[in-house]
């Protein structure tokens, strides 16, 4: 197991090398220049007043004169050290940034995350045990709209009903929980159910057929001919073994989570890491985006790491097998 | 000596054997999706939109790029179905271009991707080894970033536009579609057939496209109906980012954009965006859906 999880490691570390890479040259070779961005604030006259020598200073400041490999390798060493550079644009200290932003995104994400898994799972087990009555259809339905729905469209249609219509939830904004609780929490039931909704009606999807697959199985017709009670028979027998292909999703569920906080920060107008990275990408500013790729890639990474083991873990089969 | 009437029958009847028709399993599985309440639904969204996209100037009722500032923000009514914008431009013809927009993205995104994925996996499967390892790597790093990130990163970091779009969501498909491909191919791979054509002294390339990819084609196209309307999704958060389809272009995504600050007093500027992306999406994840019912029983249902 250990060697497994090592083996795991390793290979996380060098997909996460890989996703930088990638973005790097990317970002290096289209077209666009942040640092007509940094100099000018999107003057148009100025840059055309810039001298070619302060210009070529700039370049020089930031490292884009050197050749793109010992760019990134420069910029690898520098991250290795605890350093992520400063902001073109916002000329901050991206790490303090980051620090302020992630943990907003990440507050929500979570509850939004727990809430989705969890409703999820359990309308699919409810789908599932009363397949083909009015809740099943109702549950599937709801489970279809939730994945279809955009994002930004759930969130603008919440504002309509909740903020303009109903009158009981403010309509945007962001305050710690720690400063007023009730007004943060108010804040945030819209972008949490935003977030969740899909998440949940591809959990509820899931669990629902993997539910029906299992409930077919010879092992479940033995526990119903000894004569367990159905409790026993759906917790140990059937959701322990739907369980299996539900857990490989988890992963992708945080994917999913993050992808939606770029449009729920933007919608409800939260300043997380979602609404930082969007910015930074209309300002092409290289450097938060290096980072935030390199945050968001080593989440989503490090929980299909987690999932992977928890995987083998729950099914031996898989550990044995080498598990991919 | 009257000939024995079963003897007659005999020949006529292997006759009658030869004489059935090919068991067809396009037929089948058209038999099982169309007999899916949901997925004839998806299927009926889909082919309306399409058909809407392609009558677009006889279905619109105005011009969707005219504006008019003396009807700005109209209320739907008789001359305007859905109202007009800010700038007075007719809602309803804008979302009836809006699925152009979509679909042309859409169809040639997905197509894209899926070519340039399911050769990566295809030769991935077929050739294994370090052509494996290189490919499944770079899948797993394109895959590491949330998909719609990737498409952000790509799309906003060129600038937006029709085309740079296509290339990014195309882009950001590649490796699922290449998973998938690559899955299914190495499966394939272990068949007798596979061998048998080998034993014929088949190329490697006449291997690939003769033997292994039409065996591995149907379950890809499930994942190109899906796909669609993720692409669909994406394109939309794009456009509403404002990195996507630039104006005046009509794309449902900046059509939400541009109703947000109306929501108050024309709602339907939004919301009708909103149903519109909605219904494509929905249309074809319920195709998709009954595509894979139809096309393996095993995963009747999955996700």
């Amino acid at each position: 197991m250990t060697a497994y999880i090592i083996r795991r490691l390793i290979m996380g570390v060098i997909i996460l090398l890989l996703v930088t890479m990638i973005v790097f040259l990317f970002m290096r070779l289209l077209p666009g220049d942040p640092l007509i961005v940094y100099m000018s604030g999107f003057d148009i006259q100025r840059v055309n007043r810039i001298g070619s020598e302060q210009y070529q200073a700039m370049l020089h400041q930031f490292g884009l004169d050197q050749p793109i490999a010992v760019q990134y390798y420069q910029w690898l060493s520098k991250i290795l050290q605890g350093d992520l550079g400063e902001s073109i644009k916002l000329r901050e200290n991206i790490a303090t940034l980051m620090a302020e932003r992630m943990p907003r995104t990440a507050y929500i994400g979570f509850i939004a995350f727990i809430i989705g898994t969890s409703l999820g799972i359990a309308a699919g087990v409810v789908c599932a045990l009363r397949r083909g009555t009015w809740m099943d259809n109702v549950a599937t339905l709801l489970a279809n709209t939730g994945i279809t729905i955009p994002v930004f469209g759930l969130g603008i249609l919440l504002i309509y009903l909740f903020s303009y219509k109903l009158g009981w939830l403010p309509t945007s904004g962001w305050t710690s929980p720690f400063e007023d609780f009730w007004l943060s929490t108010k804040q945030l039931i819209m972008p949490i159910i935003c977030l969740s909704v899909g998440g949940m009606g591809g959990m509820c999807r899931l669990t629902r057929s993997c539910m029906l697959e299992v409930m077919r199985q010879d092992y479940v017709r033995t526990a119903w001919a000894k004569g367990l009670r159905e409790r026993v028979i759906v917790v140990r027998h059937q959701l322990k073994n739907a369980m299996i292909p539900i857990i490989t999703v988890l992963g992708g569920a945080i994917g999913g989570i993050l992808g939606g906080s770029v449009f729920i920060e933007t919608v409800f107008a939260i300043p997380g890491m979602g609404r930082l990275m969007t910015n930074a990408v209309f300002d092409q500013d290289y450097q938060i985006v290096q980072a935030g790729v390199l945050l968001f890639g080593g989440i989503v990474i490090f929980s299909n790491l987690v999932v992977d083991i928890l995987w083998a873990w729950l099914d031996p089969r898989i550990r044995y097998t080498g598990g991919g | 000596m009257a000939e024995n009437p079963e003897t007659k029958v005999k020949p006529v009847d292997t006759e009658s054997v030869s004489v059935i028709p090919r068991h067809s399993e396009w037929r089948r599985v058209a038999r099982v999706f169309f007999g899916r309440r949901l997925a004839l639904i998806g299927f009926i969204i889909v082919m309306t939109l399409v058909l809407t996209a392609i009558f677009a100037p006889w279905i619109a009722t105005h011009d969707p790029y005219k504006t008019d500032l003396r009807n700005k923000l109209a209320k739907p009514g008789r001359e305007h179905f859905l109202g007009t914008d800010a700038t007075g431009r007719d809602t309803f013809s804008r979302i009836v271009y809006g699925a152009r927009t979509s679909l042309l993205i859409g169809i040639t995104s997905v197509g894209i991707s899926g070519a340039i994925g399911m050769a990566m996996g295809l030769a991935a499967a077929y050739f294994g080894g370090w052509v494996f390892a290189i490919i499944m790597r770079f899948t797993d790093a394109l895959m590491a970033l949330p998909g719609i990130i990737l498409v952000l990163l790509i799309a906003g970091l060129v600038g937006g536009g029709i085309e740079i779009v296509i290339f990014a969501l195309a882009f950001g498909g590649i490796a699922p579609q290449c998973r998938l491909m690559c899955g299914q191919a190495l499966s394939i791979k272990q068949n007798d057939y596979v061998l048998a054509g080998r034993a014929m002294g088949m190329g490697n390339l006449r291997m690939m496209l003769v033997q292994i990819f039409p065996n591995a084609f149907p379950p890809l196209l499930v994942g190109m109906t899906m796909g669609m309307g993720m692409v669909v999704l994406a394109e939309a958060g794009l456009s509403y980012l404002g990195i996507g389809v630039m104006p005046p272009t009509p794309s449902w995504g900046g059509m939400v954009n541009n109703g947000q600050g109306y929501l108050l007093t024309n709602p339907e500027l939004a919301l009708a965006s909103i149903a519109a992306i909605m219904l494509m999406v929905f249309g074809f994840n319920m195709a998709g859906d009954g595509l894979r019912d139809a096309i393996d029983p095993k995963l009747r249902g999955a996700f």
